[in-house]
């Protein structure tokens, strides 16, 4: 017997919805597992849009599935005016001072399941080493072929001197 | 050196610089395409005469040998010795003399007359009459040794008989008046002139043994010549080109490995928590 159309043929968007839906079941996992409400999303890369498009997916995705989940995307631009949007789920802060930070965070954190923060690269921005100690771990987002060995071994080595603990990475083409 | 890399960066790399690659590769490959089409026509318009066509081929010959000190020179080297006639030979076709062929010829025959009546009519070079100039006459006679020995050969080769006379007295009347005067060791003694009336085919078969370069015949356009010439002008250069960017690509992952495959976070002991299969550019879901 022969059975037709017997197996699961995806397009090309519905596989990339598929693997945002695993990265954000992988993250409601390590939150569960200890308990973190603040995950921080940086990388070793310097791309800033497609990294928060990339953040911004599974952050949806994290509201699909029900959570209660707040966006931070924490931009740092040297020589630029600092701005606070806190309109909706997704809040954008441009140049916010760490303590500032830390006090929306301690605000924050008692109300909502998980907050994610979308912090710029360690390596490039200082005060994004200051907001990832804020947060209770940090994932890592990395692209095939664009990442090198140096930067991110320096990420890590960055991370770990400052006792930030690392629980995964995800990686995208 | 090599435990961070492998096929896939290759391919990764590729794929990182796909567009200049594409640029690279395609001005080459459109350049020798059209070189081998125009190739391919030119084969077919038959630029070169027919085999058909009949020629005066006048050959002066002369005999060259050693004077004064040289004398004692050839005994005792004998490369020295016969390369006396090469002397004659490179002055024979250096430009001055092409320059006074050259004017003799005008003062006797215009241009246009020169042009239909020698080889230079099937030239691309010479559109129309006012193209001849003074590097053309190097293909209406040649100069050269004979094998290794004493004598040396001059050809000239064109349609009218009183106009390849002309080209071969010309060349030794500018032996006499000029080289003579310079080379010291050697003195030349003319052997003696022929004059035959040949196909274009047997003036050929008579010359390129002797490695004379000035008759080239069209050749008979078959599939075979096409393919031969289509894979001379434009397949070999473009697989080249594609080798070459190759061999860039290859330098460029070698030299600066990036992250290519979930193994080589894997060393980090920091697990992949998921993968993104994004192709390009990434955009909201």
């Amino acid at each position: 017997m022969i059975f037709k159309n017997n197996s699961y043929k995806l397009d090309r968007n519905q596989k990339l919805l598929q693997s945002y839906k695993y990265v954000a079941n992988s993250i409601i996992e390590i939150k569960n597992t200890n308990s973190y409400n603040v995950i921080g999303i940086s990388s070793s890369l310097n791309y800033k849009e497609s990294k928060y498009i990339a953040v911004k997916n599974v952050y949806n995705q994290l509201i699909d599935k029900g959570l209660d989940a707040l966006l931070i995307n924490a931009e740092l631009e040297p020589e630029s005016n600092s701005l606070v949007n806190k309109k909706g789920k997704i809040w954008e802060f441009k140049n916010l001072n760490v303590n500032d930070m830390k006090n929306i965070i301690l605000e924050e954190k008692e109300k909502r399941d998980l907050i994610l923060i979308n912090i710029p690269p360690i390596l490039i921005m200082a005060d994004a080493l200051e907001y990832s100690k804020l947060c209770d771990s940090i994932i890592l987002l990395e692209r095939y072929s664009y990442s090198k060995y140096r930067d991110y071994e320096n990420t890590i080595a960055q991370l770990n001197d400052n006792n930030i603990n690392i629980s995964g990475v995800i990686t995208y083409r | 050196m090599f435990e961070h890399f492998g096929i896939m960066d290759i391919f990764s790399t590729i794929k990182k610089y796909k567009i200049t690659l594409s640029i690279i590769t395609i001005f080459p490959i459109l350049f020798f395409g059209f070189k081998g089409l125009k190739a391919i026509k030119n084969s077919f318009n038959n630029e070169y005469p027919k085999e058909s066509s009949n020629v005066y081929l006048y050959t002066s010959s002369y005999h060259v040998e050693p004077i004064g000190e040289a004398v004692n020179y050839s005994k005792m080297d004998a490369g020295f010795y016969k390369s006396l006639p090469n002397d004659y030979v490179a002055m024979i076709n250096s430009d001055q003399c092409m320059k006074y062929v050259y004017e003799k010829l005008l003062q006797s025959y215009s241009k246009e007359y020169i042009i239909q009546n020698s080889l230079l009519k099937e030239n691309e070079d010479i559109s129309n009459v006012d193209d001849l100039n003074i590097s053309h006459i190097a293909e209406l006679y040649e100069a050269k040794q004979y094998e290794s020995t004493m004598l040396l050969n001059i050809y000239s080769v064109t349609y009218n008989e009183e106009l390849s006379k002309l080209i071969a007295d010309t060349c030794n009347s500018y032996i006499y008046e000029n080289i003579s005067k310079i080379i010291k060791h050697s003195k030349i003694n003319s052997v003696g002139n022929t004059e035959q009336y040949l196909s274009l085919k047997q003036a050929q078969e008579e010359l390129e043994p002797l490695g004379y370069s000035l008759i080239e015949i069209s050749q008979p356009s078959t599939l075979k010549s096409i393919v031969k010439l289509l894979i001379k002008q434009t397949i070999i250069p473009i697989i080249l080109i594609i080798a070459l960017c190759l061999f860039i690509v290859f330098l460029i992952a070698f030299l600066n490995p990036v992250m290519n495959r979930k193994s080589d976070f894997n060393e980090y002991k920091i697990p992949v928590i998921g993968e993104i299969k994004n192709n390009g550019k990434i955009k909201e879901v």
